[in-house]
């Protein structure tokens, strides 16, 4: 259990970071605009990899306790046992998706490689792993969930 | 309409309902069409759309905005604007409730969400309003009600998605925003006034000297201040909307750490990981709509239905008022972002093609769908107040229904008049 807190921590760190680099970054780009008359051309490529990377990372640390937001009035209205299973079965179709982003993110990867951005020239691959990574983790923490809530039900 | 496009709504509706994350939704409905439709090839592309969904310049500004409003109300800067308005609103029969309806009026240009409405305001003045005599729902349907003006006047959650979803001027529906967000705080106001009479509030001594607005006017002068650098950047064309939001985190960090001293540093890694956490969930759906929309692509769907709509012929006024109807519905059951990404860009082609303004059109939208965060069944708004008055739902849900009639009117007069939401971004040259 020690590690999914790391990777927790780690996640939350990474999100945090980038969004106070994206607060100084935008701020900057305009006082520079104006201060020095000087726009760097590659600024809004990098601030747009950044909200990805803040993105991916709040995603998938939401899933561990199930934050994200969603439609349940109906849901709630049902006897705890039907509640159960459709949770279940929700969370199940969940993980079949999350897999199935990480495992075509593979390929996206790999054609991506030889792209390269306009501005910073860095390889597009780089930049669309954020997606597949955050959604391993996502698939992670949804399995430690899941297995959290089994553990609970056998108990009681 | 092909077997595995029919499964794909039908998994997306029925999964959504079944209190799948929408997110998950879109996206699992997605994997579905790709395999029954049998394009495995196709898998890579699912992973690109959903990074693009997100690489968008105009998307920054979500977590900028929600930083610097999480900025300001951790930095205590709320009860200045409640000073404030206390002397401005005070006076009113309804008293204390006007007060709670002038914050929120004030707060919503700190703050793009309903949820930042409540959770900072309802707090004070639920507690408040039960104190001077108003039943607990009522006073939770009262904040509940005014929350809406948050993601309504700029800055605005809804508004940025809906520019990013369908390229109609951010700014633009910014400034066009602000009239229809007063005129809703106005409605309630006078609503409360007639309710507070009939319920026998007693009238509330309170102080609204000259020197009293002065003084508390002078207090709240740099958060008032915001949205109206906010609005003047991006309309005097000095700043893009993202650009204003990065700004406007400057400005609220200088305001709470340095000139009010309210805040101290290390609050900071607490709101940041808190941003983090909700624009994740936030801009998660755009990137898993980016996707549905792509199988919406493949089957043509927006563009036909937009035809479709077009094709009956209805004129503006008839596109208006089907478009309303939809999303008052659509608006019960599903909150206002989704809305917008599912049929953002169909409604926004038909009402243009019906020679609507796109940005009146706009403003339409997001006033509708934002009172839908107070309807029932699903109403994030009703919830939230009812957890701070912990009165019961059923309570407030009845006590709310004056409120929702009041909005509607206040809708309905948007949808007609035009020059309402116009009459600035006209005057700022949109």
């Amino acid at each position: 259990m020690k590690a999914i807190d790391r990777l927790e921590q780690l996640l939350s760190f990474i999100s945090g970071a980038s969004l106070s680099v994206l607060a100084a970054g935008v701020f900057l780009q305009v006082v520079m605009r104006y201060v020095f008359s000087y726009t760097p051309f590659w600024s809004e490529e990098a601030f747009r990899v950044l909200l990805v990377w803040c993105v991916m990372a709040g995603a998938a640390v939401s899933v561990r306790d199930n934050q994200h937001i969603r439609v349940d009035f109906i849901v709630e209205t049902l006897p705890p046992g039907a509640r159960r299973v459709i949770y279940s079965l929700i969370d199940v179709a969940t993980l079949v998706f999350f897999v199935a982003v990480v495992v075509a993110g593979y390929d996206a990867v790999t054609f991506n490689h030889s792209m390269r951005t306009v501005a910073l020239q860095w390889p597009m691959s780089y930049l669309i792993a954020a997606v597949p990574l955050g959604f391993a983790a996502a698939a992670v923490f949804l399995l430690v969930r899941m297995r959290a809530q089994r553990q609970a039900r056998r108990l009681a | 309409m092909s077997l595995a496009f029919g499964l794909f709504l039908g998994v997306f509706v029925f999964t959504l309902l079944m209190s799948m994350p929408v997110a998950w939704a879109m996206g699992f409905a997605t994997v579905v069409y790709l395999v029954v439709s049998g394009q495995w090839a196709m898998f890579p592309v699912l992973t690109e759309k959903l990074f693009q969904g997100m690489d968008a310049f105009v998307l920054v500004a979500i977590p900028m905005f929600l930083l610097a409003g999480e900025i300001f109300s951790e930095g205590k800067i709320t009860q200045r604007l409640v000073a404030f308005a206390d002397a401005l609103f005070g006076w009113i029969r309804g008293g204390i409730a006007q007060v709670a309806v002038g914050a929120c009026i004030f707060f919503a240009g700190i703050t793009g969400v309903a949820l930042g409405e409540i959770a900072a305001l309802g707090r004070i003045f639920i507690p408040a309003m039960v104190k001077e005599g108003y039943p607990a729902p009522l006073a939770a349907a009262i904040i509940a009600s005014a929350s809406i003006i948050g993601p309504t006047i700029p800055p605005s959650l809804p508004i940025i998605i809906y520019g990013s979803v369908t390229n109609v001027s951010i700014g633009g529906m910014f400034a066009a925003a602000v009239v229809p967000g007063l005129l809703i705080g106005v409605a309630n106001m006078l609503l409360i006034a007639w309710l507070s009479k009939r319920l026998g509030i007693k009238p509330r001594r309170s102080d609204h000297s000259l020197a009293t607005i002065a003084r508390t006017g002078w207090g709240a002068l740099l958060p008032l201040g915001m949205p109206v650098l906010i609005l003047a950047s991006i309309l005097g064309g000095l700043m893009t909307p993202t650009e204003a939001s990065g700004s406007s985190v400057a400005y609220a960090m200088v305001c709470a750490f340095v000139i009010y001293r309210s805040l101290s540093m290390s609050a900071l890694p607490a709101i940041l990981s808190r941003v983090g956490l909700f624009s994740g969930q936030l801009i998660i759906i755009v990137a898993c709509g980016s996707t549905l929309a792509w199988v919406l692509g493949f089957e043509n769907t927006t563009s036909r239905l937009s035809a479709a709509v077009v094709s009956w012929d209805l004129g503006p006024i008839g596109i208006m008022l089907v478009a309303n109807v939809v999303m008052l519905i659509l608006g019960m059951f599903i909150d206002p972002s989704t809305s917008i990404i599912l049929f953002g860009p169909i409604l926004a082609a038909a009402a243009s093609a019906a020679g609507i303004d796109p940005l009146h059109f706009g403003v339409v939208m997001i006033l509708n769908l934002n009172i839908g965060l107070i309807t029932p069944p699903l109403g994030v708004s009703l919830f939230a107040a009812e957890r701070i008055a912990g009165c019961g739902l059923s309570a407030v849900i009845r006590a709310v229904i004056p409120f929702i009639i009041v909005n509607i009117c206040a809708l309905v007069l948007v949808s007609c008049i035009p020059a309402i939401s116009l009459w600035l971004p006209r005057m700022a040259g949109f």
